[in-house]
């Protein structure tokens, strides 16, 4: 079996935790993190899609990853990581923000279907194993999400 | 004012309740108020599935398209519309026009006509 060697990264990446679970996002995406006020359901929307907010004149979409990943949580999040691509903003709510980091390890598809194919690693922080979203492509696939 | 700004400015709401959520309809594509009739879709099931319309609901008319919301208030002054951020651009089939920031609250604006297509496929094919 080929063995992929680790990889150690060269960009920072934002670590934040969401349940139990850590994630990462590359530092350059991650534009603010932000108090989450109260939301706006919108009708029609998926339900890892909880609502969206005002902020600075934009309407930003929270999107819930222990829905997407399948490990619902009742939290309700104070804080939310902003991310922004040229395929738009969504807030993602954080448990805890734990800061930018360099991050080692594997950098490899967690899976091959939904969410997890936008998922990468298992990648190593000081905190423990985290998940790193493929901030490109998971607002791509977001945006197709029934 | 730029063409910009005017695109960017929506004049003329019904604001709407839904259980505890709420909705903006642009006035002009409201051809009347009704008391619902059986089968007409209530906007409360867009936000929870299986949600009933109470007894005192009023129904929003649109040519051949209708939608039943839990109260209605018109609001006549020009507010920014907001776009739609792009992961829900497919929400409700599309139909979603905008949101608008009014009363310290944010309220999705609804497209009855894109609604309407929304519903009948063999409209949109």
């Amino acid at each position: 079996m080929l063995q992929i060697p680790p990889v150690a990264d060269v960009h920072g990446h934002l670590v934040f935790a969401c349940g139990s679970s850590l994630y990462a996002v590359p530092a350059d995406t991650a534009s603010e993190v932000v108090n989450l006020p109260s939301l706006t359901r919108v009708p029609g929307a998926p339900q890892h899609l909880l609502g969206v907010f005002a902020h600075r004149g934009e309407v930003l979409p929270v999107v819930d990853l222990t829905r997407l990943t399948g490990h619902p949580l009742d939290e309700a999040f104070k804080r939310a990581v902003l991310v922004r691509t040229p395929r738009g903003a969504v807030a993602l709510p954080a448990s805890r923000v734990l800061g930018v980091t360099t991050l080692e390890g594997s950098f490899e598809r967690l899976g091959d279907t939904g969410v997890h194919q936008h998922l990468r690693g298992p990648a190593r922080a000081a905190a423990g194993e985290v998940a790193i979203i493929d901030t490109q492509t998971f607002i791509e696939f977001l945006s197709t999400a029934g | 004012m730029t063409s910009a700004e005017v695109i960017d400015q929506i004049e003329g709401l019904v604001l709407c309740r839904v259980g505890e959520d709420r909705l903006a309809v642009r006035a002009r594509e409201i051809s009347s108020f009704d008391v619902p009739q059986p089968g007409a879709p209530y906007a409360g099931e867009g936000f929870s599935p299986g949600a009933r319309a109470p007894a005192d609901a009023k129904l929003l008319r649109h040519h051949d398209t209708s939608l039943v919301v839990d109260t209605v208030e018109v609001h006549a002054e020009r507010l920014r519309l907001l776009a739609v951020p792009a992961v829900l651009a497919r929400a409700w089939g599309g139909a979603l026009a905008g949101f608008v920031e009014t009363g310290g609250l944010l309220w999705p604006v609804l497209s009855l006509e894109r609604f309407h297509l929304a519903r009948s496929p063999e409209v949109s094919s």
